[in-house]
């Protein structure tokens, strides 16, 4: 979508800004759909797992917390996005594009982050059944968070 | 991951555009749309040799 805005501002085929339209389009009706089920499973780890949240929130909290954030922000570019295409300078929207594509990314890596944490956890030490020493980076920095960690 | 979620973005839409275009070869709106979404897919493909994130 980004990319084809930026072709259309370069050349002025108008083709590029219908491509560019017509994929936010697409982009608007993902986002509602991912955001719908995002509230569903945020409020699902408190209800179905809450034993395991109870312990586990402190040490992988961090990757969610700045998930929300990333979410936020790409949800605030989005909305600039969709409807600022007459309203504010071309530049700028592109810029708003961009952003949403940023914070976009940033949001998935920051929650297949949480995800490998649990198949490598580390950042805690467990003493007498307790979670001690917790430390959010180092639970951030799994092995499993990237496929070159892993090797 | 996030790689990947580029590359079958990127090849899924260049497929729907693509399927468009078998029944309108000329379509000039198909032709850009496949080439923009195989220019953001197919990089992120060629990545998966290295491993990044």
């Amino acid at each position: 979508m980004v990319v084809a805005e930026r072709r259309w501002q370069r050349s002025g085929d108008p083709i590029f800004l219908e491509l560019a339209r017509r994929w936010a389009k697409g982009t608007a009706i993902l986002f509602a759909v991912g955001a719908v089920s995002g509230t569903v499973l945020s409020f699902e780890l408190g209800l179905l797992w809450p034993g395991f949240m109870a312990r586990a929130g402190a040490v992988i909290g961090l990757p969610f917390a700045l998930e929300g954030f990333a979410f936020f922000s790409e949800a605030i570019f989005l909305g600039i996005y969709l409807y600022g295409w007459d309203r504010i300078s071309p530049r700028a929207h592109l810029t708003a594009g961009v952003l949403v594509a940023f914070s976009g990314a940033l949001s998935g890596i920051f929650v297949v982050i949480a995800n490998a944490w649990m198949n490598t956890p580390t950042g805690f030490e467990l003493v007498n059944d307790q979670l001690v020493h917790i430390d959010p980076i180092a639970a951030m920095q799994n092995r499993a968070r990237s496929p070159r960690r892993y090797t | 991951m996030t790689l990947a979620a580029y590359a079958s973005t990127g090849f899924v839409v260049a497929g729907i555009h693509s399927l468009l275009l078998l029944r309108d070869p000329a379509n000039a709106f198909h032709r850009r749309a496949v080439a923009v979404a195989l220019l953001v897919g197919a990089p992120a493909l060629c990545s998966f040799r290295f491993r990044a994130i």
